[in-house]
């Protein structure tokens, strides 16, 4: 048996026969078959037991009052417990703990739509549900919206929004999150925003409320479960058309940052990206495929990177541009061809910029959520992956410098393949209302041991000079989650202290995800 | 009306449907299993995507013509195989917890795959 650190057997024992009274003794695991599911799939510690973080044992509960029942049990023995709501954040820690020996609080089983207004456009939801399984019912009972699922869509839409994540429709679904309903680390139920206001009917649409606005409190937090959530729902376009804007010159990524920005933000466009193909080209990142431009490499491993006449001579001779721009908008048919009509007035005045309409498409064709991963497919052999994912502002000056950065840091560390695994990267479309671009760079995991230890110290790598230049990281997976908030140092680590300060507070037991985003509870403190 | 939807959850539990014996009924509630939790993966090349299923696309290269890649399409499928891989997975195939397929989910997933030819 696998027991937290200072928990003794027989304490961790008697918890569990609480927690099987609760919840009934099928639903608590501890065997090591069972717990062997728990396991992070993607952990970067593969052939490393020690290193890896492992439960002790798991508990699915179905409902709110076994979820308090579940903490106060917990607090009674000291017992850690970390909660996952389906548990898939593959490339990020997925269903693994914070701290080894945790109780993993499975919250898959809860997972009912508590309501659906199509009128208000709302739904109100539990974390087990996945977004596939939503849906379908969607499907089936013809809800005239969209749902705003990553790929794969197994996740949940409670747990992605709670760790920031985003999707093709909204790229900030937490935005999305009005009010919800948490377990405080003591067992009491809190409801947020109007939800705290008996009788409200503004809880899944208005959700500040009054007082001091506590939503982000428990996103990315160690601070409470969240059992139920409200979103605001968007509702299925018309449809849907996009614009490329190609150049051959690198001077043009500004100009065309601006104009598709701007755009953005007077409500022209609902989202925009921007590229560099001919840099991109011999990328292997994320399960791009390459396009055969053999001195893209070359360019990228010479330490200058490149002179700009060079990449500008090279997207030429080789036909692929230098600069890209992508923009969209949605919406009934008429005024998506207003607004495009516009943006393409606007962006044809960009001197050596070419705009080509893309081809339209209705909304009643958006694909369902699927599991798909079929990029994992055509990678080299690999035992899954985990993310480094810096965001940086929309300047062309600061694309390059990042991209700039980690190059030289892989060139460095003499580590050519990953570099050839890189290439170049601005990131897949601007988030977060359209000013954040978010570069993701896939680290693969191998049966090399040697290998991925010397992969995880270049992360870490990344992640310090990424710091200096105040690149933050907005994610990042568990086995980085202290590096991560060690970028937020401002003022002596204020923040860091606050988070503290409120753990404390909060959860004097430090029984909740100990460690969560880096933030741990007094008695597992470093001094 | 006023809008207003409330329910349950889907796969929450194994159905009870109204056709047939229970190996029937198991195999149709498999098939909805695989639909859910394997298909994205597994359905038969090229796929729906603009890539192609990964765990198909791995298993042609595995098996090349020896052996069908598609699940939906192998004939020598046995239960303690699907369990083992359904449960554990293998590389980047995760691995399957009761609180997503049930044991009795996974039971008719058996039942649908076995089944067929």
């Amino acid at each position: 048996m696998r027991l937290p650190k200072g928990i003794s057997e027989r304490s961790f024992r008697n918890a569990l026969q609480e927690f099987g009274a609760v919840v009934g003794n099928e639903w608590v695991f501890s065997s090591d078959e069972d717990m062997a599911l728990y396991r992070d799939a993607y952990t970067p510690f593969p052939g490393e037991p020690d290193k890896q973080y492992l439960a002790g044992a798991a508990v699915s509960p179905t409902t709110v009052e076994q979820v308090q029942q579940i903490v106060r049990i917990a607090n009674k023995h000291r017992i850690p417990l970390y909660p996952v709501s389906t548990g898939r954040n593959l490339g990020f820690g997925g269903s693994s703990p914070t701290y080894t020996g945790s109780v993993i609080v499975d919250l898959k089983r809860m997972n009912r739509i508590v309501e659906i207004n199509t009128r208000e456009g709302y739904m109100i939801l539990e974390p087990g549900i996945n977004f596939i399984e939503l849906h379908r019912h969607f499907k089936a009972n013809n809800i005239p919206y969209v749902l705003q699922s990553p790929m794969p869509g197994w996740g949940s839409p409670v747990g992605n929004a709670l760790d920031h994540g985003s999707s093709t429709v909204v790229r900030d679904n937490y935005s999305l999150v009005r009010g919800m309903e948490v377990v405080l680390p003591d067992g009491e139920v809190l409801r947020t925003g109007a939800g705290a206001v008996p009788g409200s009917k503004l809880w899944a649409t208005y959700q500040y409320g009054y007082g001091p606005f506590i939503n982000g409190m428990f996103s990315q937090s160690s601070l409470g479960i969240v059992t139920k959530m409200c979103f605001s729902l968007v509702p299925v376009w018309e449809t849907q058309q996009g614009f490329t804007l190609t150049s051959y010159s690198t001077a043009d990524m500004q100009p065309i940052i601006d104009a598709l920005l701007l755009l953005q933000m007077q409500g022209v466009l609902d989202g925009w990206g921007i590229e560099s193909p001919i840099r991109e080209s011999m990328s292997t990142n994320d399960g791009r495929r390459p396009y055969g431009v053999p001195q893209v490499k070359e360019l990228l491993r010479r330490a200058d990177g490149g002179s700009v006449a060079e990449w500008d001579a090279l997207g030429r001779s080789s036909n692929i541009p230098v600069v890209r721009g992508t923009g969209f908008a949605r919406g009934p048919t008429s005024v998506v061809d207003a607004r495009l009509a516009h943006a393409r007035s606007v962006l044809s005045r960009l001197p050596g910029v070419a705009f080509e309409l893309g081809r339209a498409a209705a909304g009643a064709d958006i694909p369902a959520p699927t599991i798909e991963f079929g990029f994992l497919a055509i990678q080299e052999a690999n035992l899954g992956h985990y993310y480094f994912a810096p965001v940086i502002n929309p300047v062309a000056e600061e694309i390059f410098a990042l991209n700039d950065t980690i190059r030289r840091t892989l060139l460095d560390a003499g580590d050519f393949e990953l570099l050839d695994n890189f290439g170049w990267s601005a990131g897949r479309g601007a988030f977060f209302g359209g000013k954040v671009l978010w570069i993701q760079f896939e680290f693969l995991v191998y049966e090399d041991v040697a290998k991925n230890q010397r992969r995880r110290e270049l992360y870490k790598k990344l992640v310090d000079v990424c710091t200096k230049r105040g690149w933050l990281l907005p994610r990042a997976p568990v086995a980085f989650q202290g590096e991560a908030m060690g970028q937020y140092s401002f003022n002596d680590d204020v923040l860091r202290r606050f988070h503290e300060t409120v753990k404390d507070a909060l959860d004097p037991n430090g029984i909740l995800a100990p460690g969560k985003s880096g933030i741990w509870p007094k008695h597992l403190r470093k001094s | 009306m006023n809008g207003k939807t409330t329910c349950i959850a889907v796969l929450t539990a194994a159905t009870s449907l109204a056709t047939g014996s229970a190996v029937a009924a198991d195999a149709s509630r498999g098939k909805l299993v695989f639909e859910t939790w394997c298909k994205g993966c597994h359905e038969p090349l090229p796929g729906k995507g603009i890539v192609p299923p990964a765990g198909t696309y791995t298993l042609r290269q595995r098996y090349g013509d020896t052996l069908p890649a598609a699940l939906e399409q192998r004939a020598d499928l046995n239960p303690a195989f699907i369990r083992v891989m359904v449960r554990n997975g293998l590389r980047v195939m995760p691995p399957t917890r009761k609180t997503e397929i049930s044991d009795a989910d996974l039971e008719a997933l058996i039942a649908y795959l076995v089944k067929t030819p």
